[in-house]
């Protein structure tokens, strides 16, 4: 029954990608990433049976998971943006912005859920994905994007947070305000999902592969 | 506003959509873009590679062309001195004691010349390991040598004098130019005087080597497919990055200037 869920199967899946193709990774990088991995799917799982069971709104646990999720896809970004630049106080500076914005809204709220503070995570997400491709472009050395598994990851990010950000928008200016109910509308969140955690998981394969070639 | 519910959700799907697509055109811009840039990657291997194995052959052409000098100069002057010796020395007639001791004098004098030579071209070998020393140093023997076993009035300002600076391919190239400009000189030219000027100013290179020798057309010698030697120095200083320029008028002298990024 649980796995008729779209967002948990789909969350489900890409961790158990993850677990089989990173797990025997050296690199610390992919062994976190499965750590988060495992920490979505638990909370998502939670929200899921708290909202099916015992019909309650979870916003808490959302508000416990925002800040986690704006470390890793920091950590995220820095792991590969590292390659290619040696800038490195702007994730301090991006990461400092997110985390001001969450504490002042989680209060102003009353730890109702912080909206702005994923608008604003969001649009600094989009601006580092935005900034990876335009350093691998000037890159001069040649990378076999097909397998490169930071093009996929950033790829799956930037999709998931400007797609997400859109909609989010649209969401709160209109359809609140006029209570618009549509069925159709409940895919999209999903489908950010699916393409989030469907390139995340091709990015891991692309790692196993990569490591395989150069054991 | 007047819009009906399901209106406004395809207008959001729409935009949803669009909000989707435009990420998915980027990345397949990157993707493309990337493309392109493997076959600008390969041309440059290819590149690199053609510059190697043509700097190969000019290490070896260096190497051929110093050994040429080097014959030519054992036969010529050397050769020359020592022969010159041998008949002295075998003329002199014991009994004319005075005679005998001008004659003595001639031949140690031309044998004290055959070391002074033998001292040069010996320099002229060891320039063979010639770089190792700088380019500064290898032009400054290599001018050296020219001015005394050819009899060339050459003025040489060098401005790579007083610096450490130096380009492991560059130099080798810069020297067979210098040689190729040389031969032409010595060969096609008739001169007596050669000015030689290098300059490093702002990372560039520039030399200017003139002599006051005879001239010859430019277009001429070029049309008639024979400036083999031409056309290498312009090739060469296009290898590393140069340009070159010559000018000669008939019975006024050649000039010859190349300007190249350096180190
Ligand atoms: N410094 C010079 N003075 C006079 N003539 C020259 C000089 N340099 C080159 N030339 C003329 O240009 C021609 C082409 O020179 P080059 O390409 O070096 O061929 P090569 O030296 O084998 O004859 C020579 O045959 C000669 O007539
Ligand atoms: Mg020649």
């Amino acid at each position: 029954m649980f796995f008729f869920n779209p967002g948990l199967f789909i969350e489900f899946t890409c961790f158990f990608i993850a677990f089989f193709t990173l797990f025997r990774d050296r690199q610390v990088f992919w062994k976190i990433t499965i750590v988060y991995l495992l920490f979505t799917c638990i909370i998502e799982l939670i929200t899921f049976i708290l909202l099916k069971v015992y019909h309650q709104r979870t916003f808490w646990l959302y508000n416990l998971y925002i800040p986690v999720e704006a470390t890793f896809i920091t950590y995220v970004f820095h792991t590969f943006l590292r390659r290619l630049t040696r800038i490195n106080h702007l994730f301090w500076l991006g990461y400092g912005i997110i985390i001001t914005v969450y504490i002042i809204e989680l209060f102003k709220r009353n730890f109702g859920y912080t909206s702005t503070a994923v608008s604003v995570m969001s649009v600094i997400f989009v601006l580092y994905a935005f900034y990876f491709y335009a350093l691998l472009l000037k890159n001069d050395e040649y990378v076999v994007l097909k397998y490169y598994p930071p093009f996929w990851m950033i790829a799956g990010i930037l999709l998931f947070y400007f797609g997400g950000t859109a909609f989010n928008l649209i969401y709160d200016l209109v359809l609140v305000k006029m209570e618009v109910r549509n069925p159709l509308l409940s895919y999209i969140n999903p489908t950010l999902s699916f393409l989030l955690y469907g390139f995340w998981s091709y990015s891991f394969i692309c790692r196993a592969r990569q490591r395989k070639l150069y054991r | 506003m007047q819009s009906t519910p399901t209106e406004i959700v395809s207008i959001i799907l729409l935009a949803s959509l669009v909000f989707l697509l435009a990420p998915l055109f980027l990345l397949l811009y990157i993707v493309s873009y990337n493309k392109k840039k493997k076959l600008h990657q390969q041309e440059k291997e290819l590149i690199t590679e053609r510059f190697e194995s043509e700097l190969l052959k000019t290490s070896i052409e260096v190497q051929e062309q110093t050994m040429q000098t080097i014959a030519t100069d054992l036969h010529d002057n050397i050769g020359q001195l020592l022969s010159l010796t041998h008949i002295t020395l075998s003329s002199i007639n014991l009994n004319d004691y005075e005679k005998a001791k001008h004659k003595i004098d001639h031949s140690l004098e031309l044998i004290g010349n055959s070391i002074r030579d033998l001292r040069q071209l010996a320099k002229v070998i060891q320039g063979e390991q010639l770089l190792e020393n700088g380019l500064s140093q290898a032009l400054e023997k290599g001018i050296n040598w020219l001015k005394h076993s050819r009899n060339y009035n050459i003025t040489f300002e060098n401005g790579l004098k007083d610096t450490e600076l130096s380009s492991a391919s560059k130099d080798l190239v810069i020297l067979r130019i210098f040689q190729e400009v040389f031969n032409n000189i010595v060969k096609h030219a008739e001169a007596g005087h050669i000015d030689v000027i290098m300059e490093l100013e702002k990372d560039k290179l520039s030399i200017v080597i003139k002599d006051d020798g005879k001239g010859f057309d430019i277009t001429e010698s070029s049309s008639r497919n024979q400036g083999l030697g031409l056309n290498n120095l312009k090739k060469r200083s296009k290898l590393i990055g140069g340009d070159m320029d010559i000018s000669s008028k008939l019975g006024k002298g050649t000039r010859i200037s190349i300007t190249v990024p350096y180190p």
